[in-house]
């Protein structure tokens, strides 16, 4: 039955794919707002010990999209990207009061756990989003509060981390080429709406003890350019737009 | 399908090279540029650069994957059948991974990964036609093909989206644009045919062997197809939307080409080819059965038992009668399982299927000894207090 | 990248189809797969409006990815477990009421690798067992598909009652999910009443 689920995915990446491919005329569907948080209510960082966020490897994708709408990653905004956004992200979390450490580079069974939570916390996530933070036809029980979690077994990460919460960061950027720029600008004129450069990023904070997901952000039209430094200072403040302070107990909040 | 439908296809083909679709469905030349599998080869420009560092991502996942087969001694011997096929100072470009999937396919990425899947080690009959795989998907290598379909899915897909701005132009234009797509991508698959078969016959492997495997595989369709009362799938042709040549024409052209390289001085190492499949084959053959295709499993079994019947071989043509379970299946299957146990080196979990053939058939009383057998042979068995129930041992 | 193409179908707005999802209070009998069972869970489920075949229906508690409970009642012979969407080319194996309880755990097995498409699954322990008073068979199994490397495991029931099939099954990610309701699984089989 899962299968079916991730067919059904597929399809509908067929059908954005499709949309890409040539500028379909003014479309029927809702565009949702493009921002999206939550925070596990009650959450607070601990107030008398040091916290120590580990940066994981971010997953990220720089590429350019042709005039037909394909999406080819650039290696060199890719390797740019990904180094940007670790050290903008260590920064701004050192702003905030946090020590901050980047996972490192892993192999054999650890990276085979660190591939298990990875997966896990797509997982998880996807859940969220489709029942929490966009919930369309979500689950009834899901309706009130944010509960996800990874469970306490992640406590391997932090011993291979080396820290108390797990930053996960995902991004993507597409920029257009100047073929399809120019079919933008033509096709607008013409009244037809092109899908195009999307950039999008969302991030989530796991305690690494309880396997909680205690934040998350979600920005499908997020700003900021990771391929140079200060593009990717701006890129990580929307990120983690709404992070939990230090020393500031959330109140349960969702949504934007 | 529309156009679009197809496009998707089309690119969602592009990252991989494979060997055969049967599922939805060359003459480009490298120049006197460094080829992909020269030591220390870097990509050469922003498009083969983004391509491997895609391919990369997928590697490191990939490294990961629970359906890698890891056994060092199955993958040292096929990487050692790519090394004889493609040279020793070539084949190090490559990086196999075999895949625990039980259809007939491989594929290779533009940075050099190898995927070869475990159904096509179960179909196989033979070094050489291995080799006619390996030595296929290493031509797409040398001769960058996922970067000339990326190049030219990009530059058709950019002339569609013009296209589909342009009042009264049809979808004719952009149809015969699509079609041009599937047409090069036929013409690569062509082109890695035959550098395998120089490759081959360049280093002792029997070039026609490249053509036979096709000609099993349309065995095997027809197989499949008369079990399931259906028409063959052999000689449907996608025709416009084919991305590979279709399997008849492949092992015509094949065979003619065979038979221009002479048939002396080649090998096709059936002996060798057997003897290290032999741990593999129980488990790639328990795969198949589960894939409930009766006439596609019994024709490799057929295939496999050429040699003669192994008790492995009959075990598993028994458990293949059981699972369908129509007519005298059952019957059939208690032969098998019988003539397994007269081998000798029956492993327990023959008496475990006659057990539990000759209780479906109403021989409770023998059923029940054949079972009481299994348990004794394998009392650690992850079944043992279902069996035991069902043996009236408890 | 799943996910992206899941924010891609937010930003396009391609939504799926609307299915429907309706609360299965906790400690309330529960009628299953159109009355032919009840149950009595003993915690808040979601119960799906789409369903896997016309002998079948699905729960879950976070979501279909992290839980997903699944009952099939009365399937007769010659049918299949789930709807058999790919008949031509990819048969599911039939049901046949003259089979024995382990030729369910093999049937089973069978019908998830091909709809699952892989070839990494696995059956464990395969025990004796009751459902709603018939002789049954308990058996857990675990795999992995292609392209969401995520370890499952699953624990399924099933006995044939007047040459029917019913079976009742949970599977969820190995790590944390399947650990934290299994206890509860098995609490909720011991309720079902097969004939309602």
């Amino acid at each position: 039955m899962l299968a079916r689920i991730s067919v059904f995915l597929l399809l509908s990446t067929a059908a954005v794919a499709m949309q890409a491919a040539a500028p379909a005329a003014a479309s029927p569907y809702i565009y949702y707002g493009s921002e999206r948080s939550a925070t596990k209510e009650g959450f607070s960082f601990p107030e008398s010990e040091q916290v120590t966020i580990v940066i994981m490897r971010p997953d990220i994708f720089v590429g350019a999209q042709s005039t037909g709408g394909m999406d080819r990653i650039n290696a060199e905004w890719t390797g740019f990207g990904r180094d940007n956004l670790i050290s903008a992200t260590r920064k701004y979390l050192q702003h905030g009061g946090f020590q901050a450490s980047a996972m490192l580079e892993l192999s054999g069974d650890d990276a085979n756990i660190a591939a298990e939570y990875r997966a896990l916390f797509k997982t998880v996530t996807n859940a969220a989003i489709q029942n929490s933070l966009w919930p369309v036809d979500g689950l009834p029980t899901k309706k009130q509060g944010f509960n996800w979690t990874l469970g306490p077994s992640i406590s391997h990460l932090a011993e291979l981390g080396g820290g108390n919460y797990g930053l996960f960061l995902y991004s993507y950027d597409s920029y257009s080429l100047p073929g399809r720029k120019a079919l933008e600008i033509i096709g607008f004129a013409k009244g037809l709406e092109a899908v195009s450069q999307p950039h999008i990023g969302y991030a989530g904070l796991v305690d690494l003890k309880t396997g909680e997901l205690v934040w998350m952000n979600v920005n499908v039209r997020i700003g900021g350019d990771v391929r140079r430094p200060e593009g990717a200072d701006d890129r990580v403040s929307q990120l983690l737009n709404n992070f939990p302070q230090r020393g500031v107990a959330a109140s349960e909040h969702r949504g934007k | 399908m529309t156009k679009n439908t197809l496009l998707f296809f089309a690119v969602a083909a592009l990252m991989l090279s494979p060997l055969a679709s049967f599922g939805a469905s060359s003459s480009a030349t490298a120049a006197s540029r460094p080829l992909p599998s020269a030591i220390g080869y870097e990509p050469q420009d922003e498009d083969e650069r983004g391509l491997w560092l895609q391919m990369d991502e997928f590697e490191r996942d990939l490294k990961n994957s629970k359906l890698l087969i890891k056994d060092p001694q199955l993958n040292t011997y096929v990487r050692g059948v790519l090394c004889r096929t493609v040279g020793a100072e070539r084949c190090g470009a490559a990086r196999i991974y075999i895949m625990r999937t039980p259809y007939f396919n491989a594929s290779m990425a533009p940075n050099g990964v190898m995927m070869v899947w475990s159904g096509l080690l179960l179909r196989v009959r033979n070094e050489a036609e291995l080799a006619s795989v390996l030595g296929h998907e290493f031509g797409h290598f040398e001769n960058q093909h996922s970067l000339q379909s990326f190049r030219d899915i990009r530059a058709k897909t950019d002339a569609i989206a013009w296209l589909s701005l342009v009042p009264g132009v049809g979808n004719l234009a952009r149809f015969s644009i699509v079609g041009s797509l599937f047409k090069f991508n036929r013409q690569m698959e062509r082109e890695a045919d035959l550098i395998s078969l120089d490759y081959m016959a360049a280093n002792g492997y029997d070039p026609m062997a490249a053509s036979t495997i096709w000609g099993q595989l349309r065995g095997e369709m027809d197989a499949t197809a008369k079990a399931r009362k259906q028409r063959s799938r052999k000689d449907m042709n996608f025709g416009f939307w084919a991305t590979h040549p279709n399997t008849k024409e492949r092992m015509e052209y094949l065979r003619k080409a065979a038979e221009k390289k002479g048939s002396v001085g080649f090998t096709d190492g059936a002996k060798k080819y057997r003897k290290a499949m032999t741990k593999w084959w129980p488990r790639l053959m328990d795969d198949q059965i589960k894939l409930n295709d009766f006439g596609a499993t019994e024709f490799l079994l057929q295939q496999l038992a050429s040699e003669g019947w192994t008790s492995d071989l009959l075990f598993a043509r028994g458990e293949l009668y059981r699972a369908r379970a129509k007519k005298d299946d059952l019957v059939k299957a208690i032969g098998f399982y019988r003539q397994a146990i007269a081998k000798r080196d029956a492993k327990a979990e023959v008496w475990r299927g006659l057990g539990l053939a000759l209780l479906r058939s109403g021989a409770k009383v023998e059923g029940r000894a054949a079972l009481r057998k299994y348990l004794s042979r394998d009392p650690e068995a992850d079944d043992n207090a279902m069996i035991a129930l069902m043996a009236g041992s408890k | 990248m799943r996910l992206f193409f899941l924010l891609s179908i937010i930003l396009t707005g391609a939504a799926p189809a609307a299915a429907g999802w309706k609360i299965m209070p906790a400690g309330t009998a529960a009628s299953v797969v159109d009355e032919k069972l009840t149950v009595t869970p003993s915690q808040r489920w979601n119960r799906w409006s789409s369903r896997p075949s016309d002998y079948g229906e699905i729960w879950t508690i976070d979501g279909l990815s992290l839980n997903e409970l699944s009952f099939f009642a009365g399937i007769p012979s010659g049918k299949t477990i789930y709807h058999d969407r790919q008949s031509k080319r990819r048969p599911l194996p039939k049901f046949r009421s003259n089979m024995l309880l382990t030729d369910i755990v093999e049937l089973f097995e069978s019908t998830n690798r091909i709809v699952l498409q892989t070839s990494l699954f696995e059956v464990g322990e395969t025990i004796p067992a009751k459902l709603s008073g018939h002789d049954a068979v308990r058996f857990r199994y675990s795999y992995a598909i292609q392209g969401d490397e995520l370890k499952r495991n699953g624990e399924a029931v099933a006995a044939i009652v007047d040459g029917k099939l019913y079976l009742v099954n949970f599977v969820a990610p190995a790590i944390h999910y399947f650990d934290r309701d299994i206890d509860n699984f098995q609490k909720l089989v011991d309720t079902i009443k097969i004939g309602g």
